[in-house]
């Protein structure tokens, strides 16, 4: 063999070499540039949603107490959360403005006594007038029908008379045989005398109903005897006096005092002391016997997933520090436009005040879903439809390759972990691309790693 | 008179050899376009074939040394396509065991009909030479009959045993087969050499020439193949070099002209191995033909 062709398969053979040596670079950099992603099989689960919020007890019926408006609070006796028994002080009124808005009070039902009894003398002059003009109007009518009578006895007289006249006419003429003329002109006379008594006849019906009416109105008039909108105006405030100088009376007794009339747990107060009391409850109360709630405000998320009957757990700190859980069903539930209110009943062996705070938690579970993925491997599209990846193999120049599918897939539902979905394309045995440690798109080639 | 007969040789160079060098020149102009197109880049690219690529009115204004070389089509082809690289080895792989196959079986063959005397033989050799003949896309269905039913459709042995068992390369070796003196083998005969020995030790050092330049041709067959591959094989990842190259486009021009020369080098260097011995052979069979 040549030196010359030595040489040239020694560079043939380095060229070979250097090819292995491209070969395993151009491989290395092609398999690191390809994403990694971690495949895992859709799994049959229920979705379930925790919802967890603060709650406080509250009562389950408030009770008000009230008193006149007006009166300048001395002191208070109780607090926001302190249990009362009954005849328990609850707070007390100045005396001073108790005695002067009593005074006011009564000198104010003495006026409007005084105008009701003005009112009533009034009332019964009218009534006496209204009663002449009843005897008036039944004197009119009388004289009237008496006219009407006789225009209609004259007519019918008349009417009498022109029938005689053509009786007596066609009698002649049946006599002598003259002509039709004369009979005809004795029968138009008879004709207007009908017209004519007819005419006052309709008269006095007219009449009548005329009188008819006005005597009626007169004599519902006269003979109304019931309330006035002023009378009764006058009457309650009469009464709401009477009752409220009654009530200063009581309080007066009392030295000002406002005392429990059930046992029960304040929860609201109105009054300050040195303000004076208004028109609604001084304070709120409930009472012993009535049962207690604990209240939360949760957001329309999470109402979705809370229906009436539903158990939920209530944990809260005993006074003695205790933490304690206890289970309570969901008793009212209350939508709003972006919250809701849900109520949790709790039974008499619960001992917790009103106002406690409570940690509520409920856990719902969906029904079994074929197809549930982990949230992270659910992608939302730019038009806010929902795809998965799934990996389709192909063969390609290097083999088998891993290419990467977008399936669209419709989200049935989804918590904070897991996301229920549907696809034709996806059965309860697919598997689908979990993880990946670069971006991915449609058609990337992708490594899978166990 | 010899000065004159000088002369005219002389005459006859100064004409003859401007031809040569002129088709010289035609011959490696292909090369230097792949040379030069291959370190131009992209933009250059566009630039000078605009009327090409974009199908208007004008012409290319090519530069045999770009403006701007650059080693970016090697560096990409070289280092970030392995599937070039895979597919260079698949040639390598169907290239290598079609010349082993071809020396194992066609060699044997070619002295078959040089050294033995049988019935049938003239017939049997007309057969092959006829079978020579026949374009690929004549014997191409029957082929790809017998490949299905030994399930070797999709191999690589669906495009490397066709060519293992080619006449062409047997046709080549026995012209230089029968080039051997006959009165040398019955020499070795006399001497008490066997037939194999006879093969070994006498046939095959004296044909070598011939079967080099069987080889040659055999591997430039091969090493080029297009319809075979593409008919047998369906998965790109059996496919040879070259039914890579046909899929460059003209947007990557470029890197089509650096996985050209690439593809070149392994033929060029072939030929340089065995230059001698294919002048050799090609010129053995004219001389016995």
């Amino acid at each position: 063999m040549s030196k010359e062709r030595k040489k040239v398969i020694y560079g043939f053979s380095m060229f070979l070499v250097f090819m292995a040596v491209c070969t395993l670079i151009a491989k290395g950099i092609y398999t690191s540039g390809l994403a990694r992603v971690t495949m895992g099989k859709v799994q049959s689960l229920n979705i379930s949603h925790k919802i967890t919020g603060l709650g406080s007890v509250v009562a389950g019926q408030e009770y008000g107490v009230y008193v006149i408006e007006g009166l300048r609070v001395h002191t208070i006796f109780v607090k926001v959360g302190d249990s009362v028994k009954a005849g328990e002080a609850l707070f007390q009124v100045k005396e001073e403005d108790l005695e002067q808005m009593l005074s006011e009070k009564e000198q104010l039902l003495k006026q409007i006594k005084a105008q009701l009894t003005d009112y009533n003398i009034g009332q019964q002059k009218e009534k006496g007038n209204r009663q002449k003009q009843v005897t008036r109007i039944q004197q009119d009518y009388d004289s009237l029908i008496r006219e009407q009578d006789i225009q209609i006895k004259q007519r019918q007289i008349e009417l009498e008379i022109a029938k005689q006249n053509l009786k007596r006419q066609e009698e002649l003429a049946s006599v002598s045989g003259g002509n039709g003329a004369n009979t005809d002109m004795y029968q138009l006379a008879v004709n207007q005398a009908t017209i004519a008594l007819e005419a006052a006849i309709l008269n006095k019906e007219e009449a009548v109903k005329n009188w008819s009416r006005s005597m009626e109105d007169a004599k519902n008039e006269a003979e109304w005897n019931g309330e006035t909108a002023q009378r009764i105006n006058l009457n309650q405030q009469i009464t709401q006096l009477e009752e409220e100088c009654e009530e200063l009376r009581e309080l007066r007794q009392a030295e000002g005092i406002v005392y429990a009339k059930e046992a029960g747990t304040i929860i609201s107060s109105q009054i300050l002391i040195g303000e004076r009391t208004m028109d609604t409850a001084c304070m709120l109360y409930a009472k012993e016997s009535d049962k207690v709630m604990v209240e939360v405000t949760l957001t329309s998320q999470d109402m979705e997933f809370i229906s009436i009957g539903d158990i939920v757990t209530l944990s809260y700190k005993s006074r003695d520090g205790e933490s304690k859980h206890i289970e309570a069903p969901a008793d009212f539930i209350e939508n709003y436009q972006d919250f809701g209110v849900a109520r949790f009943l709790l039974s008499e062996a619960d001992k917790i005040s009103i106002g406690q705070l409570v940690d509520v938690e409920y856990v719902s579970k969906s029904e079994l879903y074929s197809i549930v993925i982990p949230k992270y491997a659910l992608h939302k599209g730019e038009m806010g439809d929902f795809y998965v990846y799934v990996v389709e193999e192909q063969e390609g120049i290097l083999g088998m390759e891993n290419r990467i599918r977008e399936t669209m897939v419709t989200v049935l539902e989804e918590n904070y972990q897991f996301a229920a979905i549907q696809s034709e394309f996806l059965t309860k045995d697919s598997v689908i691309v979990m993880n990946s440690n670069k971006d991915i798109t449609e058609n990337d080639i992708v490594r899978i790693v166990e | 008179m010899r000065q004159q007969k000088g002369k005219r040789k002389y005459l006859l160079r100064l004409l003859v050899y401007p031809i040569i060098v002129l088709l010289g020149v035609c011959f490696i102009l292909p090369i230097i376009f792949l040379l030069s197109g291959s370190i131009t880049d992209n933009i250059e690219w566009q630039e000078r074939t605009t009327a090409l690529l974009m199908d208007t009115k004008g012409y290319i204004e090519w530069r045999w040394i770009p403006d701007y070389p650059t080693g970016e089509h090697f560096k990409r082809l070289l280092f970030y396509t392995p599937a070039f690289m895979k597919l260079f080895w698949n040639s390598i792989k169907i290239v290598g065991l079609i010349l082993v196959g071809q020396l194992l079986v066609g060699v044997p063959g070619a002295w078959g009909f040089t050294a033995f005397r049988f019935r049938g033989r003239q017939m049997l050799f007309t057969l092959y030479i006829i079978l020579m003949l026949l374009p690929f896309q004549v014997t191409m269905l029957s082929k790809y009959l017998v490949l299905k039913e030994f399930t070797l459709i999709n191999t690589h042995a669906a495009v490397i045993l066709p060519a293992v068992f080619s006449t062409f390369p047997v046709f080549l070796m026995y012209r230089s087969f029968t080039a051997i003196p006959k009165e040398l083998l019955e020499a070795a005969r006399i001497d008490g050499a066997g037939e194999i020995k006879t093969f070994l030790f006498v046939g095959l050092p004296l044909a070598q020439g011939g079967i080099m330049a069987a080889m040659v041709v055999s591997f430039l067959e091969a090493w080029n193949m297009i319809e075979e591959p593409l008919a047998f094989l369906q998965d790109k990842a059996l496919w040879p070099l070259s039914l890579y190259l046909p899929e460059i486009h003209i947007a990557q021009a470029g890197f089509s002209c650096a996985a050209s020369l690439i593809t070149l080098i392994v033929s060029l260097f072939v030929f340089a191995i065995f230059r001698d011995s294919l002048e050799q052979g090609i010129l053995a069979s004219a001389l016995k033909g």
